[in-house]
């Protein structure tokens, strides 16, 4: 999002600069760098129809100009030179040419995407979720979710796409993979990615308003990096205190997309998050309702029951999407910007809870130590 | 090899002297405002299209010119914060996209040239169902109306928030392509009411295919039999065939659109065990040979233009009008190429993009036949021809680009981004739009009795073609980079293609100025037209400029339309006079 000209969430910007693209050489540049195994089949059909079509289209052009030029009319009463109105040979020959040509690419292209409609079975799974307007891709079995997709190279990936709303497509132009996120539906995509460094994710079906900025990164790591992310990450999931979890998760599951913290309205969204919290909220319905904890827990997980007066009931319900702690980090969230939460109330929510600490400790040192036995299983 | 010997043609008597007396042709046979909003003349009917299309296509090109404007540079441009600039520019690409193609594209060519010259081509007086042409013009009119004011209303009302206290929300963002479950669950735009609007637009799609059809049937003179119909009857004809079969396809979808966002009926939306991918079969079945709706009669025209202007026959007749046919039916079954990331089968993504490759060959028949005519033909760069050779320049790059869009595995790729935005620009803006002008600029004598200035005229096509490349010929290059399409911001690495993109949209706008000048000047004090100035065959030339309001004073017999050998020069006329070679015309006339 922009304010003014100057983004919001920069993160979300700096991605959409292709590095494998300079902005120096882009002009003419076709494609982007080739960076799975999917990327030489298609470069080559792709190159091989540009050169036909080069050699068609400086045939046609060459000889419409010629004519144009040997034929021209000098007098307007100037009579055609030839009566030929009709050759079957000809047209058999510009009839059966293209016809080959045609055949030739259908063949290619369509053996190129049977050779690799199918994963194979070792690949690692990722399920990655869209929503308006953001990605989220959940490791591990649900584990932990990340905003970015983190990739070990020359390993086969395979994500399950499924959206929170509309339809949505996940479009890696390095990779040259696209394939759209239906709702209600399990499409799958799969790749191996071939060079470490980082890549622009886009969505390239229209979603609606931010559909421009529905953008992420695909990160390719060494194999050996990959795993350390991942029990990296596993852990930082279980041990943030509840504000800070549900900081990230306000953004990487999209909230912010919809409501600002600073009071301002987001047009197309909701309400600012500021002061709910402890306030008399209006519904549409003409009530009001003292904003409390079970409130927030209800307008998250079903956001169509209450809808605030004033706003249209477009929200998402993240039922079955967050689990109970997120869900709790997310009302934590919510509650630390009301000026009505007392300071008190506020520290201990940047704490993880007393009583967990150690068993939250021991959960992440098992899990810890599930790394360890992990490269076996996944190889 | 073969000669051409087909006896000529003729409509009875020899050349009069141009230009009818006042008071005599179909412009000027009665007066009054009433004279035209009730007429059943076909030419009269065309003309009100003409201007109803072309107020569309100045409505659809101001928001094209917004929409270049607005990716100008990344961030916003047409509104202070990216959530509103964004939310606009989804307005706006939508209406462009819509107005293009149900006010614009799909009209443009069948609703005014064809309506124009079907009934002339013909030597008939009129269609066979004049009163149902009549109504197909108001329900055009209505539909547009009520569309483009539903349209219009959200962009304004983004501008000026007051409107909405008056006239209440509206506007559309779905794209032209009303995408469920977007359309039926997201937006908050006015869905039913923009479908209601596209559904009428239908039945007048839906009643002049009808009427075409009839006409072609039943008012073909002695003499015309089909295979010596001018293809560009052939293309009508063709053309009509899919309106009528496709149209009622995207009406009923678009009801049941309505009715599931009214009604609640879960049709598309998966929330109520619905399939939104239903939705896409159901709208690519109607929306692929809409392609073709928009497309054919543009190749029809070039096949005229061609022959007349080369003054020699058209090549491989029996190829062409058959490859109109061809793909006006394999058209039918190749929707699902706008679906191969969808998740679609793949035995259907085989199927559906070999059937692809085979409607792509009867247009490369088609550009073959054309050039052969060329050869040793007498080829004179009149506007119209100018425009014909430009015409074939874009079509030919817009159907070798489908060729990347056709097989599966580069369309994985491209789908969806500006290479795909490039591709149907050339298709259809490129080669409906230039064909369009070129059949203006050819029919102009005849629907005006005026000429316009040759020059001028031939400046501003150059001019248009240039701005045109310019402005797409850059999102091939964005779109196999992977920039999507329907982005309101993108990544610097566009940039410049963007603003080369943009700058080249305010050159084709001058020259279209340029084009909408001469013609003006053209009807104000152009000089008066010869009835043929072009020396073609078809029955319009032997009629005068303009016509009656009967179009002829006896019933014509047609010969070969591609026989020009009985056309001679004559400078006073500065047009064509004919010249039968037998004295004794009557003969020929009455066989
Ligand atoms: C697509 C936009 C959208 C997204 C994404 C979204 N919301 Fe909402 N949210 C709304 C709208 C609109 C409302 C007001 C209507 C309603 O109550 O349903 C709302 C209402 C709420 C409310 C009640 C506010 C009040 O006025 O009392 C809470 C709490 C809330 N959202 C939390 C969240 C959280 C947490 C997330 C992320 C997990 C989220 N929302 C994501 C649009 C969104
Ligand atoms: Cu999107
Ligand atoms: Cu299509």
């Amino acid at each position: 999002m922009f304010v003014n000209g100057v983004p919001l969430v920069p993160w979300k910007l700096d991605n959409m600069d292709n590095p494998s693209i300079s902005n120096q050489a882009s002009l003419f540049r076709l494609l982007p760098s080739s960076s799975s195994t999917f990327a030489p089949d298609h470069d080559w059909l792709f190159y091989f129809i540009t050169w036909v079509s080069v050699a068609a289209f400086a045939i046609v052009m060459a000889t419409m100009i010629y004519f144009v030029i040997r034929y021209r009319r000098r007098h307007p009463d100037q009579r055609a030179q030839s009566r030929v109105s009709h050759s079957t040979g000809l047209e058999v020959t510009w009839s059966i040419i293209p016809t080959l040509i045609f055949v030739f690419i259908f063949w290619y292209g369509f053996k190129s995407f049977m050779d690799k409609a199918n994963p194979p079975r070792d690949a690692y799974t990722i399920t990655a979720i869209a929503w308006t307007w953001g990605w989220r891709f959940s490791y591990e079995d649900g584990a932990f979710e990340s905003p970015e997709l983190y990739v070990p190279r020359d390993r086969p990936v395979r994500i399950l796409l499924t959206s929170q709303d509309v339809i949505h497509s996940l479009f890696i132009p390095d990779f040259r993979v696209k394939k759209d996120v239906v709702p209600d539906r399990l499409n799958t995509m799969w790749f191996t990615a071939t060079e470490v460094g980082t890549f622009p994710l886009l969505c390239a079906e229209y979603c609606g308003r931010d559909h421009s900025e529905m953008l992420s990164k695909v990160h390719v790591l060494e194999d050996r990096d990959f795993r350390q992310w991942l029990s990296e990450e596993r852990q930082a999931a279980d041990m943030l205190p509840p504000l800070e979890l549900g900081e990230r998760l306000y953004v990487n599951l999209g909230c912010a997309s919809c409501h600002s913290i600073d009071g301002s309205s987001i047009s197309g969204g909701g309400p600012s998050f500021l002061n709910i919290f402890r306030y008399e909220r209006p519904l549409r319905t003409g009530e009001a309702v003292m904003a409390d904890e079970e409130y927030l827990r209800r307008s998250i997980l079903e956001p169509g029951a209450e809808v605030t007066a004033g706003y249209n009931n477009i929200m998402p319900s993240y039922a079955g999407q967050v689990n109970e702690r997120q869900l709790a980090a997310l009302v934590a969230f919510v509650k630390a910007q009301s000026d009505r939460l007392t300071a008190e109330e506020l520290e201990a929510l940047k704490r993880l809870p007393e009583e967990d600490e150690e068993s939250d400790e021991d959960a992440a040192d098992e899990e810890a130590g599930d790394e360890q036995a992990q490269p076996a299983e996944v190889d | 090899m073969s000669v051409t010997t087909t006896p000529p043609i003729t409509v009875g008597h020899r050349q009069q002297p141009s230009s009818p007396p006042p008071g005599s042709n179909y412009l000027n046979a009665r007066r009054g405002i009433m004279s035209w909003l009730i007429t059943l003349d076909h030419k009269r009917i065309a003309l009100l299209y003409l201007f109803g299309v072309l107020g569309a296509y100045f409505l659809g090109g101001v928001f094209a010119l917004l929409v270049r404007l607005e990716l100008f540079t990344p961030s916003p441009v047409l509104a202070g914060s990216s959530e509103k600039a964004w939310e606009l520019y989804n307005h706006m690409f939508t209406l462009h996209g819509a107005v293009m193609v149900f006010l614009f594209i799909i009209p443009a060519i069948p609703a005014i040239i064809g309506n124009f010259v079907l009934p002339l081509m013909l030597g008939a007086k009129d269609l066979a169902f004049p009163r149902i042409n009549l109504a197909s013009f108001y329900f055009w009119l209505a539909g547009g109306l009520f569309f483009t004011y539903v349209l219009i209303k959200g962009v304004l009302n983004f501008t000026f928030p007051v409107l909405e206290t008056i006239w209440g929300p509206g506007g559309l963002d779905t794209g032209w392509t009303f995408y469920t479950p977007y359309s039926t669950t997201l937006t908050q735009t006015a869905v039913v009411e923009a479908t209601l609007g596209a559904f009428i637009l239908g039945f007048a799609s839906i009643l002049t295919g009808v009427n075409f059809i009839a006409s072609i049937h039943t008012l073909r003179p002695k003499g015309m039999t089909w295979f010596r119909m001018p293809l560009f009857l052939w293309s009508l004809y063709a053309t009509s065939i899919i309106m009528i079969l496709a149209t009622p396809v995207l009406a009923i979808t678009l009801l049941l659109l309505a009715a599931e966002r009214v009604l609640g009926v879960g049709i598309f939306d998966p929330n109520m065990g619905g399939d939104p991918i239903l939705y896409q079969h159901f709208f690519w079945f109607y929306s692929h040979p809409a392609v073709y709706i928009m497309v054919l009669p543009a190749l029809g025209i070039l096949s005229e233009l061609i022959s007349v202007f080369s003054r020699k026959h058209i090549f491989g007749y029996k190829f062409i009008a058959i490859s109109s046919l061809a793909i006006a039916f394999i058209g039918f079954l190749v929707w699902g190429h706008h679906m191969f990331v969808s998740g679609q089968s793949p035995l259907a993504n085989a199927i559906f993009s070999l059937l692809t490759f085979f409607v792509a060959v009867p247009s490369a028949i088609k550009t073959f036949n054309w050039l052969a005519t060329m050869h040793k033909g007498s080829i004179s760069l009149k506007t119209p021809m100018v425009y014909a050779l430009l015409t074939i320049f874009l079509f030919v790059v817009g159907g070798l680009t489908g060729l990347f869009l056709g097989a599966i595995n580069t369309n994985v790729h491209l789908t969806d981004t500006y290479f795909v935005v490039a591709h149907f620009h050339y298709v259809m803006m490129g080669t409906v739009l230039f064909a369009f002008l070129g059949a203006m600029y050819y029919w102009w004598p005849k629907i005006w009795g005026k000429m316009y200035n040759e020059n001028w005229a031939r400046i501003a096509a150059i001019v248009v073609f240039i701005g045109f490349n310019q402005t797409f010929f850059w999102q091939f290059i964005m779109g196999s980079q992977g920039m999507p399409r329907r982005y309101a911001t993108y990544s610097t690495q566009y940039t410049r293609h963007h603003q080369f993109s943009t700058v080249g949209a305010f050159v084709m706008t001058a020259g279209l100025v340029m084009v909408l000048a001469n013609m003006v000047h053209s009807v104000a004090v152009g000089r008066r037209a010869p009835r043929n100035p072009w020396g073609g065959n078809s029955l319009e030339w032997h009629t005068p400029s303009p016509p009656t309001t009967f179009n002829f004073d006896r019933t014509p017999y047609a010969g070969d339309p591609y026989n020009y050998d009985h056309w001679r020069y004559v400078s006073e006329e500065e047009g064509y006079v004919y010249d039968p070679p037998d004295s004794d015309d009557e003969d020929i006339t009455r066989p």
